[in-house]
């Protein structure tokens, strides 16, 4: 379970160009959910999802990653529960270009702090679930939009993470490819992965178990 | 090992930044080699002697005559054919000695205008385990062989060849012995031969350690250049007993604590002694030391003007790239590294680069030994040159890791990520 508590997250505090990206936001995300945060540009969804990512840090307020106070831990700590609690996804995708689908799928299993055996056959199988084995050897800049994000959903769920974050995962796709992305994700979901996607697209967010609102950085 | 591999696989990469980045590091690799060691041909000479230099004595040239008037009796005495005997007679110890014999090979040059006899050094084993000259060919002398070894200086018209035997006819007042000895090394030429002094390289404001040595030169244009034989006086008094080689000239050294005075009254009576020329080796090493001085300011401006440039344009190249590598960075940051893993993995990648680069500049140096540019290019691999690669090495690897960090910390994940 994910639980965030009066969470404030502040941009160049005490500066001219101070910003409040976030103001007092609690959310809980039960375990299997698949939620949907929207709202409209600069809200600070991305922030949120990133402060969930425990790639962004924050000001005030806790955040709890199945009763782990995450403010707590210490930056190798922090390491493991990127690595192997969560799978994020980017609306860039955020591949290593000149690595291929299967390189790419390998990194989160090389990273991991406890390596696991058979981690090429692993990557084989993720890149399997989101049906692009066959390409698992091409460079991932040879490959089109949505084989890209469906190299990142590989990679993000390659070392069966709990909590599965997506921002903007449809965001640089055309409907069609859209579409199939989110099949992707709620087939994940069926498979009892908590999803948590940050969308503008109202026709993503429907698809979603649950929609969060958030606008100048509180949820309404 | 997982960040060693990512490292590796970074080198996909940005091809035209890592090979830039490689240019430039052999390129500082090539131009400290090589600077370094035009500052190490300088030293090398002065670093053989360094520590009798820095001795308490004094050295003496002595001149070519049979013996000496004793100034207690009046009377001649041999004690130059005696190292032994000259080393009780100064009160000196350890004795550092040059010998020589007079030779009657006169060898002449057709078109010169003078002739000239083999100048024949006798090195003691401290000698010869200091004072090496490079060889161009064969090797040196080896201990406890059983007939006379020679090495000879590369001479044009003598034309002498590894394993030939040499007939040395040597004299001395009512003797004449000629003895065989086997060619076994040449010395290159320009090297520095020990107790070849010649009198024009005396310093003008007192000698330095340049007058001990002469730089050999058999291409000299219309001059016979005296050739020379090296040997082992060690040898010669195991092989040859009967032959009387005299001393030339020697390093007298005593005990830190012994009284100054006592070293002055023993330089003058080695002047009196048939001491042709006579250093305190103070002012010896002083003044060598004031000369090294000289020749490293000289130096030094182009060295490090030079040195610099490359040095920051190899370190801005590679931050260019650490830059241009961030993005990836912050991707592998997501997906469970650390920062400093992040920087270990930067850190990896220089040093292969750089492992790559001295590779690639021992290959290139390797390969100019065997073209004209070796000339004019010579290369001594010391503790000094190490230590400057060492240094600029280490230079690198910092910068390679702390630039990264550094970037790293300044910036979220999210804004590298959303970086162009």
């Amino acid at each position: 379970m994910v639980e965030l508590k009066n969470i404030t997250k502040i941009y160049n505090p005490k500066k001219a160009n101070e910003f409040t990206a976030l103001k007092d936001v609690s959310l809980t995300v039960n375990d299997g959910e698949m939620i949907a945060i929207i709202g409209k540009s600069g809200a600070g969804k991305s922030t949120l999802l990133h402060i969930l990512a425990c790639i962004d840090n924050y000001q005030d307020g806790e955040y709890r990653i199945d009763d782990t106070l995450v403010k707590k831990l210490s930056e190798k700590e922090l390491s493991h529960i990127r690595s192997e609690k969560i799978g994020m996804v980017m609306q860039d995708f955020a591949l290593v270009e000149d690595f291929t689908a299967l390189e790419n799928v390998m990194l989160p299993l090389d990273f991991a702090q406890k390596k696991k055996p058979n981690r090429r056959e692993l990557a084989l199988k993720a890149l399997g679930s989101v049906g692009l084995e066959e390409l698992a050897r091409k460079p991932v800049n040879k490959l089109s939009g949505g084989q890209k994000q469906r190299v990142a959903i590989a990679r993000a769920i390659v070392n069966e993470p709990s909590l599965i974050l997506a921002d903007e995962p449809t965001g640089a796709l055309d409907t069609k490819t859209s579409a199939e992305i989110m099949e992707v994700f709620k087939k994940l979901n069926d498979d009892k992965k908590t999803v948590v996607i940050v969308t503008h697209d109202p026709n993503v967010a429907k698809q979603c178990g649950r929609i969060v609102e958030i606008s100048d950085g509180e949820i309404i | 090992m997982t960040l060693f591999k990512t490292a590796m696989k970074n080198y996909r990469k940005d091809p035209v930044m890592n090979i830039i980045g490689f240019v430039q590091l052999v390129a500082v690799f090539l131009v400290t080699t090589v600077m370094v060691s035009t500052i190490s041909i300088r030293y090398r000479t002065y670093d053989a002697l360094e520590d009798i230099l820095s001795s308490k004595g004094f050295y003496v040239r002595f001149g070519e005559f049979d013996g000496a008037k004793m100034p207690e009796s009046g009377l001649y005495e041999n004690v130059f054919y005696s190292v032994d005997k000259l080393n009780a007679y100064f009160n000196a110890d350890p004795l550092v000695a040059v010998q020589g014999a007079w030779v009657a090979n006169y060898l002449e040059k057709p078109d010169a205008k003078t002739s000239s006899a083999p100048l024949i050094l006798f090195y003691d084993d401290e000698l010869i385990e200091r004072c090496k000259p490079v060889l161009k060919s064969g090797r040196w002398l080896s201990k406890n062989a059983d007939k006379l070894e020679i090495v000879v200086s590369e001479n044009d018209i003598l034309d002498w060849k590894i394993g030939e035997t040499y007939s040395l006819e040597l004299f001395h007042i009512s003797t004449y012995r000629v003895i065989e000895a086997e060619i076994v090394g040449i010395v290159e030429n320009s090297a520095d031969i020990f107790g070849y002094n010649r009198f024009e390289s005396r310093g003008i404001s007192g000698d330095t350690f340049r007058f001990l040595y002469d730089t050999h030169n058999s291409h000299n244009e219309g001059h016979l250049d005296r050739p020379t034989i090296i040997s082992s006086s060690e040898a010669l008094g195991r092989l040859f007993p009967e032959v009387e080689a005299h001393i030339t000239s020697a390093f007298f050294i005593y005990d830190d604590d012994t009284p100054d005075e006592f070293i002055k009254e023993k330089a003058m009576l080695a002047g009196q002694f048939n001491g042709q020329i006579v250093d305190n080796l103070d002012d010896l090493n002083e003044n060598s030391k004031i000369y090294l001085r000289g020749e490293l300011l000289t130096m030094m401006p182009v060295i490090v003007i030079l040195l610099s440039l490359l040095i920051i344009s190899a370190i801005s190249v590679s931050a260019i790239a650490a830059r241009r590598r961030l993005k990836d960075y912050a991707k592998y940051y997501v997906l469970g590294l650390q920062w400093k893993q992040c920087a270990a993995v930067s850190l990896f990648q220089a040093l292969t680069t750089a492992a790559a680069a001295l590779l690639v500049s021992a290959a290139a140096l390797f390969v100019i030994g065997f073209t004209p540019l070796s000339d004019v290019i010579t290369v001594i691999v010391d503790m000094r040159l190490i230590s400057a690669l060492l240094g600029i090495l280490l230079l690198y690897l910092v910068f390679s890791m702390i630039m990264p960090l550094m970037m790293l910390k300044s910036a979220t994940p999210k804004q590298l990520l959303t970086t162009e």
